[in-house]
């Protein structure tokens, strides 16, 4: 029998968007209509308190505050619901759900509304508040199967791509803002002198004596969001800037494709290519899209190969230049020479804005009197010009370590992690050799380990914690018996307990996979009704290198399995109640899993040791 | 999303009115103490002073004059609730912490922060 055949949930770093990391599965499905007379077709089904009428095809509600229209023994607790209602002749209030199954505020104007949450009890409502005045039509509860993942961040993230590149983790909105953008027709620009449009490009002749612009027409834009602006450059003379609503985006676009991203602080948006006296060249495809950042899953490709979803603790980016070493912020000692947002090689990020230094082998350049006390990392990337060399890692209010670097030709981050023993600390890089080094990318925050690069320009940054949890799926889990499996690193072997859990929303019924404050050590745990049923631990290699872990559970019949290898069993213990949540934490919000993850699974039964054993293997 | 900035006299008083506030928990499991945000808080930043006057450094970064801070300690708050914090809450022009994907001055109008009477 394939393992296939029991699995109920597989999550990995997989298709997402803001908000959501997709399970491979199960594939989302619908089930039966819950909701009896959800077209209002008849006076009859629903009980209506006060304010609410059913009348000419549809629920109407006159002034009520608090007051329900509901159909009881309709949902399951603890399972997944889509709900899908229309909202007609709207003038006052809101809606909110019975239970607040499905939020606080459902709608608050006419429309059509789809609503996926997770039922705390068997009765389904709609409950009219704020006076709410309207009606309502075409209710529709139908039972949502999905292990689709919640994903929690609300700020933006930086990841290693597929290309080995640091970037933000974003979605880029499938809507072009821009109009004619591909130049399709001779419409929608309007052109200065020199500027014609043909063939699918604009093209500038050259004949302008002063610079010579292309203006798009108007975007209606989101003040705040962030917008990715592409525009491709060909065959031109060089000469071409680009200006938007917010000003200058470039003195000096690039042959071929020339990436910004830009945040309106206008609702009304434009875009304009300008050519200098003289200029000539081709600009095609141009596009204006809306880019999402926060709550995007990062699916982290660090180290190579195959990718891991990347959940890290919240962090702080104490130096207020990450990438501009041109602030006096930073202090260039005598004999460094400085050249900024060199052209010479392409940053981490993929773009020119790296600094060279060249150094005479004994200064360097440094950051101090950051107010931290504690252990903190410092980290910065950094590359040779040429060759190998070496430069020194250490910190300029009171160097501890001094820690010898090896830059060779290729992009490294470093890493230097310790207190200095004061409440001021830094950075510094020194001894940089006369034959020079590339510098990009500054980091220093609290805690015993560098996490991923948080850019900044002229304050210190947050990232928040990344959160993933799945409520709603007790459909999905059989408390009985089962297996949950993950093959998970750690961050840091730093002492801290981080965990995995199946559970019912609370510490009391939990299957539970973490690791644990003693180093290297996992551990799987088993909770019913608030007792501990089974808890057995075990020391891997390193819990840095990924480990393949299932824990087996069934009444008295337990089992740890760890990289193919069966490495615990418990005989005596029953098992959870009511099991219906996915957490990255304890399963109260606590012991958050901060870790990378390849993948993970959740069976319905209790596999054989030889299913666990190739599982695991 | 709701970016509130806080001023305090101490790190005391400021994490007793952030717990008051429901903004986090403090729970004990496992032998171990953490603060656990609860009720829709997304980070709780903590600041600490922040330099009015920075401090001056030689050619080799050893400093010559120290900072000079602001009276009080310093919080970002990020949370989905609204909350009521006084005159505990600023509205600096020129702010020295943001989020990631936000702008520096996401909350910001008027007040500087050594403008604030601290009670």
């Amino acid at each position: 029998m394939s393992l296939l055949d029991d699995v109920s949930i597989v999550v990995t770093p997989n298709g997402y968007k803001a908000g959501e990391l997709y399970a491979v599965i199960p594939v989302p499905t619908l089930g039966s209509e819950e909701v009896t007379n959800g077209d209002f077709a008849t006076d009859s089904d629903w009980i209506k308190e006060a304010g609410w009428t059913i009348s000419g095809g549809t629920a109407n509600c006159t002034s009520a505050s608090g007051k329900s229209l509901y159909q009881t023994n309709t949902l399951i607790a603890g399972r997944q619901y889509k709900l899908n209602f229309t909202v007609s002749n709207y003038s006052t209030g809101y809606l909110s759900s019975l239970g607040n199954d499905f939020g606080g505020v459902m709608a608050e104007a006419n429309g059509t509304y789809e609503i996926i949450g997770t039922a705390t009890g068997t009765s389904f409502g709609i409950v009219a508040q704020g006076s709410f005045t309207g009606s309502i039509d075409n209710v529709s509860v139908k039972e949502y199967t999905s292990a689709d993942m919640d994903v929690t961040r609300a700020t933006a993230a930086t990841r290693v791509d597929e290309d080995g590149l640091v970037n933000y983790a974003e979605v880029v909105s499938d809507t072009e803002l821009i109009t004619n953008g591909d130049f399709a027709t001779d419409t929608d620009w309007i052109k200065g002198t020199g500027w014609t449009i043909s063939g699918g490009a604009a093209i500038l002749d050259g004949t302008q004596t002063g610079g010579s612009s292309l203006s798009s027409s108007n975007m209606t834009v989101t003040v705040g969001k962030i917008y990715k602006v592409t525009v491709n450059v060909s065959a031109t003379s060089s000469g071409f800037r680009l200006y938007d609503a917010l000003g200058v985006v470039s003195y000096g676009l690039s042959l071929g494709e020339n990436i910004f991203y830009r945040t309106p602080s206008s609702s009304t948006y434009t875009l304009t290519p300008l050519g200098l006296g003289g200029a000539a060249g081709t600009i095609s495809n141009v596009s204006v899209k809306q880019v999402d950042r926060d709550n995007v899953p990062r699916i982290d490709y660090t180290g190579g190969g195959c990718p891991h979803i990347l959940a890290e603790p919240q962090r702080t980016n104490l130096i207020t230049y990450s990438e501009d070493f041109s602030q006096s912020y930073w202090t260039k000692q005598s004999g460094v020479t400085p050249t900024y947002n060199t052209t010479e090689t392409l940053s981490p990020d993929g773009t020119y804005n790296a600094t060279k230094f060249i150094g005479n082998g004994s200064s360097g350049v440094l950051k101090g009197g950051i107010s931290v006390t504690g252990v903190i990392a410092r980290s910065v990337y950094l590359k040779s010009i040429t060759g190998t060399v070496n430069v020194v890692l250490k910190d300029p209010n009171l160097t501890v370590t001094q820690k010898t670097l090896t830059l060779t030709e290729e992009w490294q981050r470093f890493e230097l992690i310790e207190s200095n023993g004061t409440s001021t600390q830094g950075i510094w890089i020194d001894d940089i050799p006369a034959s020079g080094i590339y510098v990009y990318g500054a980091q220093v925050e609290e805690g015993s380990y560098a996490t991923s690069y948080i850019p900044t320009d002229g304050g210190t940054v947050t990232r928040n914690q990344d959160q993933f949890t799945r409520d709603g799926i007790g459909s999905l889990i059989n408390s009985t018996e089962g297996v949950l499996f993950v093959e998970m690193a750690a961050l840091s072997d730093d002492g801290t307990f981080r965990q995995l859990t199946l559970n019912d929303g609370t510490t009391a019924n939990r299957i539970l996979v973490d690791f644990t404050d003693a180093s290297n050590q996992i551990r799987v745990f088993c909770g019913s009704g608030g007792v501990s049923q089974v808890s057995e631990t075990f020391n891997v290699t390193s819990s840095l290198s990924f480990n393949k872990i299932a824990f087996k559970y069934k009444l008295n019949d337990f089992a740890l399995w760890v990289n193919g290898v069966e490495v615990a069993t418990d005989t005596s213990g029953i098992t959870p109640i009511g099991l219906n949540k996915l957490s990255f934490n304890n399963g109260s919000g606590s012991f958050d899993f901060f870790g990378k993850v390849k993948q993970l699974q959740v069976y319905n039964t209790a596999l054989t040791d030889t299913q666990l054993a190739a599982l695991t293997s | 999303m709701n970016i509130y900035k806080l001023q305090y006299e101490t790190k005391a008083q400021g994490d007793a009115d952030l717990l008051a506030k429901g903004t986090y928990e403090v729970i004990t499991e496992e032998g171990v103490t953490q603060d656990v945000y609860r009720n829709g808080t997304q980070a709780i930043v903590y600041l600490g002073k922040i330099v009015e006057v920075p401090a001056t450094y030689d050619k080799d970064g050893k400093e010559l004059t120290p900072p000079i801070y602001y009276d009080g300690v310093f919080y970002d708050l990020m949370t989905t609730e609204e909350f009521d914090f006084g005159i505990h809450e600023l509205f600096p022009v020129n702010c020295v912490h943001s989020f990631l994907g936000y702008e520096k001055n996401a909350e910001g109008t008027d007040v500087d922060p050594d403008e604030l009477i601290i009670e």
